[in-house]
């Protein structure tokens, strides 16, 4: 069988900037990958208030300096400044922006009327990018994105929402997905115990059909793997010191990690930790973890090559 | 005594020196990224010039290593002699540099050096950081200590407790070129090369293991960067003056100049910032001055794992981008270090230094050349990144602190750079062709030949790799161009 060439990245934030990248990638054929990954997590957490001012201007403080915005122009640069950073603009009145600072369940509303617009936008945009394009583009929802992320990937043309399914990307490898992650300390929608996780992952491992050559696409890094080093945080979610300095711990999952020592897939694809990216073996099975730098516009992604005896090559790649 | 050149100096070059401390803080917070001498140039200018900055900085480095092994075993030598100047012991060691003791010694001192580079980072970091406040009290006691010593003191013990004095010592130095006038000439000059070639090490390694830095990275930087280059600057200011004031400025420059210039005459074979100096001037103090010279040790010694780091991160960057075999550069599962190339950069520190202690001559840090030219890229390349990165790389120019002086700093670092290399780093620091020596002759036995050696096998191995990888589907050119954005 001929080499299948995959490009992954993922936590991509709702950086319009990234996706707009990772489009590109399949466009100018970069890489020359058939099969494009972006992992989760796809979007993005904050709201940046562009205020109306009493004298026609708008007032926006942005990565912490506030910017006086006097004509359209302006306001769209700023616009898209917050986006390409994975922000959501939002113009409104100052007693507007005052009451969704105060309440919580309309900020809610509002957050993920913004977020399912932008993913919409851009459905729209792949769909439009990848016609004609031979490229396989796969997109999976995190354990931090609402779940109509998924929806809104499943009714688009050319991009596949991956997650929960076993799919054969290349005739010969099949790639089990999951955004689902193990408990965080933020509760987040895609959140489940360990057992749970195990569960869900031993349901879609029973589907394939040579876990040997399975690649998993799994967000959530194996425990203990250097893929997952995070700052421990306590009850109120602030980094934990010791000696003055930020005590880190590995906060992966032990179900994933048990899959892979069980299965021994041939290609692990992890992300969740962006502080932690990198590569790593677990007995014969590679795994990597590209990072994130999403906020500076940063698309980190590895390139791995692989054919019916295995990982004929991987590298790092970022722009 | 007043306000001499040599302060002059220190406060010019150190002010100099806040140019590129900027420059590093702006290119590297946008790219935190570990082995940020490799990773930025090949990110801005492409594969091939973080290549070539890299392998040079490497083999600019390497050498050095064998030379703070062999400062070192100098300062246990101090050591012994402060405590026999004491009348604590009647020990003499001068056996210590003897060419075999000093092989196993200083191999020993490397390889300690490189188990320190083993420990996983976070250990590292604190040992590190632990050692290195140790040896800024040795500076402090030095520096405040030479304040309480006297001239005429110093006249007296050190005919006796030296074998030779101070206006003996100053003799011997005219005798071999140092001019005593005090003016502002090459040596000055390419002593202050060399500080703030110190200075801008300290910058490389911050810069270099910016990927490990967490939180706020420009934070940190600047803290590192410029905390430490203000702390070095008064420091010196308030040092030299003491020892200038203190022990007379032909004494202190002059066997400065002795240590500098690499000449046998110079005591101990040690630079005059030495706790056997104050010893010397002022003995009943010899408590304060012992403290002094084992944080010496320390201090000295610490540059090996400081600057070992470095290095690895560099190559490090070099096995993720794929430009040395991958295996190489694997980091270990628990210890976290990429201890394939710890342990190879500690077999490269031991030969160096073997060469050193049994054949100087093939030793490439002895040569005026090598030196000149291998540490050029240093200067150039950050200030060249910073007016290159609005350019290739438009979408991190947000994230560059300080971003409208980013290439008005740039430019006046070049300014001032440019010509005060060729001042001292070229015409101050090479030897003129001597008269009869053919060019050939003159370029080997400057280190020209084996400096031109090194830059082209690492061209050699450059285009090797990028062919090999382009064979297998690999372009450098791809691995971190900007995607386009739009």
């Amino acid at each position: 069988m001929p080499k299948t060439r995959i490009y992954y990245c993922c936590d991509i934030h709702g950086s319009d900037v990234c996706f707009r990248k990772a489009l590109n990638i399949a466009r100018y054929d970069l890489y020359k990958a058939g099969v494009m990954i972006v992992g989760g997590d796809l979007t993005g957490k904050m709201i940046v208030p562009i205020v109306n001012q009493a004298n026609g201007s708008y007032s926006c403080t942005f990565l912490e300096s506030t910017h006086i915005l006097r004509s359209e122009k302006e306001i769209a640069e700023m616009q898209k400044a917050i986006a390409d950073a994975g922000f959501y603009a939002h113009i409104g009145e100052p007693q507007e922006i005052e009451d969704l600072k105060k309440d919580r369940q309309k900020f809610n509303a509002l957050i993920n009327e913004l977020i399912i617009a932008r993913m919409e936008e851009w459905m729209r945009i792949a769909d439009e990018r990848l016609d004609s394009l031979s490229v396989q583009f796969f997109m999976l929802p995190g354990n931090d994105d609402n779940p109509k992320c998924g929806e809104i990937i499943n009714v688009a043309k050319h991009v596949k929402n991956p997650d929960g399914r076993v799919v054969n990307i290349d005739g010969f490898h099949e790639m089990i997905s999951s955004g689902a992650s193990n408990i965080t300390p933020w509760k987040t929608p895609g959140d489940y115990p360990e057992e749970e996780l195990e569960r869900r992952l031993e349901a879609m491992m029973s589907a394939v059909t040579n876990p040997g050559n399975c690649i998993l696409n799994l967000h959530v890094p194996p425990y203990d793997s250097g893929l997952d080093v995070a700052p421990k945080l306590d009850e109120n979610l602030k980094p934990v010191l010791v000696g003055g300095e930020v005590m880190r711990i590995p906060v992966g999952s032990t179900a994933v990690r048990k899959m892979i020592e069980k299965y021994q897939p041939k290609l692990g694809l992890f992300g969740h930790i962006h502080e932690s990216g990198g590569e790593t073996y677990i007995g014969k099975t590679l795994c990597v973890n590209p990072g994130s730098e999403y906020s500076e516009g940063i698309l980190r992604g590895y390139v791995v090559e692989i054919d019916e005896k295995g990982v004929r090559q991987f590298y790092r790649v970022e722009g | 005594m007043g306000w001499s050149p040599y302060l002059w100096g220190v406060l010019l070059f150190g002010l100099a020196n806040y140019i590129i401390g900027i420059l590093y803080i702006q290119i590297t917070t946008p790219m935190p990224r570990s082995g940020a001498d490799y990773v930025i140039p090949a990110r801005l200018m492409g594969p091939f010039w973080g290549w070539i900055n890299s392998w040079m900085i490497l083999w600019s480095w390497t050498p050095v290593w064998s030379w703070m092994a062999w400062v070192t075993i100098r300062n246990i030598k101090q050591l012994v002699d402060i405590l026999r100047i004491a009348g604590v012991t009647t020990a003499s060691v001068p056996w210590l540099l003897d060419t075999p003791t000093a092989a196993w010694l200083g191999s020993v001192i490397l390889i300690a050096g490189m188990l320190i580079v083993m420990m996983p980072p976070r250990r590292y970091y604190r040992i590190i950081a632990a050692l290195g406040i140790l040896s800024i009290i040795s500076l402090l006691i030095i520096a405040f200590g030479t304040a309480v010593v006297s001239q005429s003191a110093l006249a007296q013990n050190m005919k006796a407790l030296m074998g030779v004095s101070p206006s003996e010592l100053i003799a011997t130095a005219v005798k071999d070129g140092y001019d005593p006038a005090g003016r502002f000439d090459m040596t000055t000059a390419a002593g202050m090369a060399g500080y703030i070639l110190f200075v801008i090490g300290g910058y490389q390694y911050s810069a270099s293991i910016s990927g490990e830095l967490r939180g706020d990275v420009k934070k940190s930087l600047t803290i590192s960067i410029l905390g430490s280059l203000t702390f070095f600057m008064i420091f010196s200011l308030i040092f030299i003056w003491f020892v200038l004031a203190q022990f007379g400025y032909d004494f202190s420059v002059g066997w400065s100049y002795l240590f500098w210039s690499a000449r046998s005459d110079a005591p101990l074979m040690l630079p005059p910032i030495n706790a056997l100096l104050t010893t010397i001037a002022a003995p009943s103090l010899w408590p304060l001055w012992l403290i002094a010279a084992v944080a010496a040790i320390i201090g000295v010694w610490l540059v090996i794992p400081a600057s070992m780091l470095y290095i690895n991160r560099l190559a490090l960057a070099w096995g993720i981008d794929r430009l040395t075999p991958k295996s190489l550069s694997d980091v270990h599962p628990k210890f976290r270090q990429p201890m394939k190339l710890v342990i190879l950069e500690g077999i490269i520190a031991v030969i160096f230094y073997l060469l050193l202690v049994f054949a100087p001559d093939f030793n490439p840090v002895n040569y005026a050349w090598w030196n000149t030219l291998m540490f050029m890229p240093s200067y150039l390349f950050p200030a060249i990144c910073a007016l290159l990165l609005p350019r290739r790389r438009p979408d991190l120019l947000k994230a560059v602190p300080w971003r409208s002086w980013l290439a008005p700093l740039a430019v006046l670092w070049l300014v001032i750079i440019v010509p005060f290399y060729i001042f001292a780093g070229v015409i101050g620091s090479v030897p003129p062709m001597a008269p009869g020596l053919s060019v050939w002759e003159y370029a080997i036995s400057t280190g020209l030949t084996a400096t031109a050696v090194t830059i082209i096998i690492g061209i050699i191995i450059y285009l090797i790799v990028r062919s090999y990888n382009l064979r297998r589907g690999i372009d450098f050119n791809q691995i971190f161009k900007l995607i386009p954005p739009e």
